[in-house]
């Protein structure tokens, strides 16, 4: 990593306003995640958090406000940039979204046909390479999406957001329709990817068992804005409503916590 | 990282004085032409004097999964001439990325699946053939269970559901069905008219219009408009229904869903085609009218005469094969529906497939009657 690189947050948002119609999903929203770290954006639903991830994988584009990825501004970016930009993250949908069409392996390999110039056999290499970071049986690779598992299908879905070795991984609801074994395996994945290519990874979910346990930071999606950030264990010390009503799920519920 | 990747593509040089290969630029997944430079690599360890080869990399240098991998391409290149490379010079975040990458294990994908081919292929089509038919008819066993009982009790038939079915396939499909058969009874109307005329015969495009378009044109037209328009939105329906698990819903709420989607469909168009054929004899017949009396001179009154003094047998003839076309396109449309397994993907093939079988089959179907019916006299 270069000298820049280092010193700049991996995502910055600034003033973000978001809206359909007369309905205000984001007021005023800011928020920084920092590079290298594991982070969750939790909140209850219709607290816009697909649609803020759809505005930070640029599918979307926010009705007001900055978002500035890498240290680029989103807006600014002209449509070669914002390819390049877009080549440098990865994207896990939460249905996996691997094309029918074709097997794991030709999933995984189709960026890198689309975006390297490396040689057929090679691009296989790679695409093994993820899909065995991501956890998936080699005798998996040439199935297609069709016959695979829940936990498979994520696991190959990872392997396709891994292929150019992003910067930024977006992982929406990784470990939803897991069993508990698989989805504490997704988590210690996940920290791994992080310890081992340094690549900051931006979750929404609402594992509270990957909350507590596999993300360094929180961030915490309510009354249109991030309402807080910061470790698993300072949110759940925090007094606001919608915190405690949140927090005390895990607890089986505190009968005296006010809920919304 | 890209943007210093474009400006500083991955390469590398040697220098002999220690023996090592320098690491420059991004050795990074954009851009990298790892071809070049594991060939580059090798050209390089081969001008180096004997003995291990440090490798380093230079200050700006990067690293990621690829170029882990391409290095470790280059390490057994040099492996293969004798040669060992020292990586222990690397950064430390060069030697993860390539401790990653070996822990990882084999990079190869296991080889694939052979395809059929030649013999195998045509066995394989075969089966699949054999399959299909045995399916379609373990559906109409089915259906011929579901629809027995509902015959006896057809109250308890889905009256609302077979109302709404009506509307979709029947009452929408007049505008298009009228309009192509017409055309259809002005085409023919030429064709015979032309001829007819030569023989001064113009009173029988009356006949030869009532004739071919009740027994043949009519039944034929609907019939393949129908399996285009409503055939393959069954397949579509009730394939997508299968995708989303609502086919497996029904079942596990005890509601059959061959009695609720398949029998409500087949009867509606077991009622419709016949109304729709008869439309589109009216329709036929008046298009060959209008032609005759327009382009051929042919008393309109003349014509109509001529046309109440056909027998009714040819309105009946053509009409009694409805309810078998109309029976072939829904069975058709809904067992493909019900056949898909798994993706969106499956939907369109059902959907295309059940269109082609049942357009075949109502041809087919009708080239049998006709030759029934010549035999049998009618």
């Amino acid at each position: 990593m270069s000298e820049v690189s280092e010193e700049t947050p991996a995502i910055e948002v600034h003033g973000l306003c978001n809206r359909f119609g007369a309905h205000v999903v984001h007021e005023g929203l800011d928020l920084v995640v920092p590079r290298g770290k594991v982070v969750s954006l939790v909140g209850g639903s219709g607290s816009g958090k697909t649609v803020l991830l759809n505005n930070l994988i640029m599918l979307t584009r926010p009705a007001a406000g900055s978002i500035r990825i890498l240290g680029r501004d989103v807006e600014a970016l002209g449509r070669e940039e914002r390819i390049r930009l877009q080549l440098r993250l990865g994207v896990m949908f939460q249905q996996g979204a691997l094309f029918t069409s074709l097997t794991v392996l030709e999933n995984v390999m189709l960026p890198l046909a689309e975006h390297t110039r490396l040689p057929r056999r090679l691009r296989e290499e790679v695409a093994m390479l993820k899909i065995r970071l991501a956890g998936l049986d080699a005798e998996a690779v040439h199935r297609y999406p069709r016959e695979l598992s829940g936990g498979m299908t994520k696991r190959a879905a990872l392997a396709r957001a891994l292929a150019l070795d992003p910067e930024i991984l977006f992982l929406d609801e990784p470990t939803s329709g897991l069993d508990p074994v698989s989805a504490r395996a997704f988590d210690r994945l996940v920290l791994a990817l992080r310890d081992a290519l340094g690549v900051t990874i931006f979750q929404i979910t609402h594992d509270l068992d990957s909350i507590f346990g596999a993300s360094d930071l929180v961030v915490f999606l309510a009354r249109k804005k991030v309402l807080a950030a910061g470790t698993a264990e300072e949110l759940a010390q925090r007094s606001e409503p919608e915190l405690r009503a949140y927090f005390s799920a895990r607890a089986g519920g505190d009968p005296s916590t006010p809920t919304l | 990282m890209d943007e210093i990747a474009a400006s500083f593509p991955a390469r590398l040089h040697a220098t002999s004085e220690p023996a090592r290969l320098v690491l420059e630029g991004a050795w990074t997944a954009a851009g990298m032409r790892a071809e070049v430079l594991i060939a580059a690599a090798a050209q390089a360890l081969s001008a180096l004097p004997e003995g291990p080869v440090a490798l380093e990399a230079a200050a700006q240098a990067e690293v990621d999964t690829v170029g882990a991998l391409v290095l470790e391409h280059i390490a057994a290149e040099a492996g293969r001439r004798g040669r060992s490379l020292d990586f222990s010079g690397l950064p430390s975040n060069w030697q993860a990325t390539l401790a990653l990458v070996e822990r990882a294990g084999e990079h190869t994908p296991p080889p694939a699946p052979e395809p059929f081919s030649g013999f195998a292929y045509i066995g394989k089509v075969a089966v699949d053939l054999a399959r299909h038919y045995r399916d379609m008819l373990a559906f109409i066993g089915e259906v011929t269970l579901h629809l027995l009982p509902l015959l006896v009790r057809p109250w308890r038939i889905r009256w609302d559901s077979v109302i709404v079915e009506i509307e979709a396939a029947g009452v929408r499909a007049i505008p298009i069905v009228a309009l192509l058969s017409f055309l259809i009874g002005v085409v023919l109307a030429y064709q015979a008219g032309v001829t007819l005329d030569r023989f001064g015969a113009n009173v029988f495009i009356a006949d030869m219009i009532g004739v071919v378009v009740m027994r043949e044109m009519g039944p034929m037209i609907a019939a393949i408009l129908v399996a285009g328009r409503t055939g393959s939105s069954y397949a579509a329906q009730l394939g997508s229904m299968r995708v989303t698990q609502e086919i497996d819903a029904l079942r596990s709420l005890a509601l059959p869903p061959v009695e609720m989607l398949v029998i409500p469909r087949f009867l509606a168009l077991a009622i419709t085609l016949p109304l729709l054929t008869t439309l589109a004899n009216a329709a036929g017949v008046l298009g060959g009218m209008v032609v005759a009396t327009g382009g051929f001179g042919l008393d309109w009154t003349v014509g109509l005469q001529r046309l109440g003094r056909l027998e009714n047998t040819h309105y009946w003839v053509g009409l009694v094969k409805t309810p078998v076309f109309a029976t072939v396109i829904a069975l058709i449309g809904c067992q493909a529906g019900m056949s898909v397994r798994g993706s969106a993907l499956e939907v369109g093939r059902a959907t295309t497939s059940s269109v082609v079988q049942a357009i075949f089959w109502v041809i087919v179907l009708d080239a049998i009657f006709s030759i029934a019916f010549r035999r049998l006299g009618l």
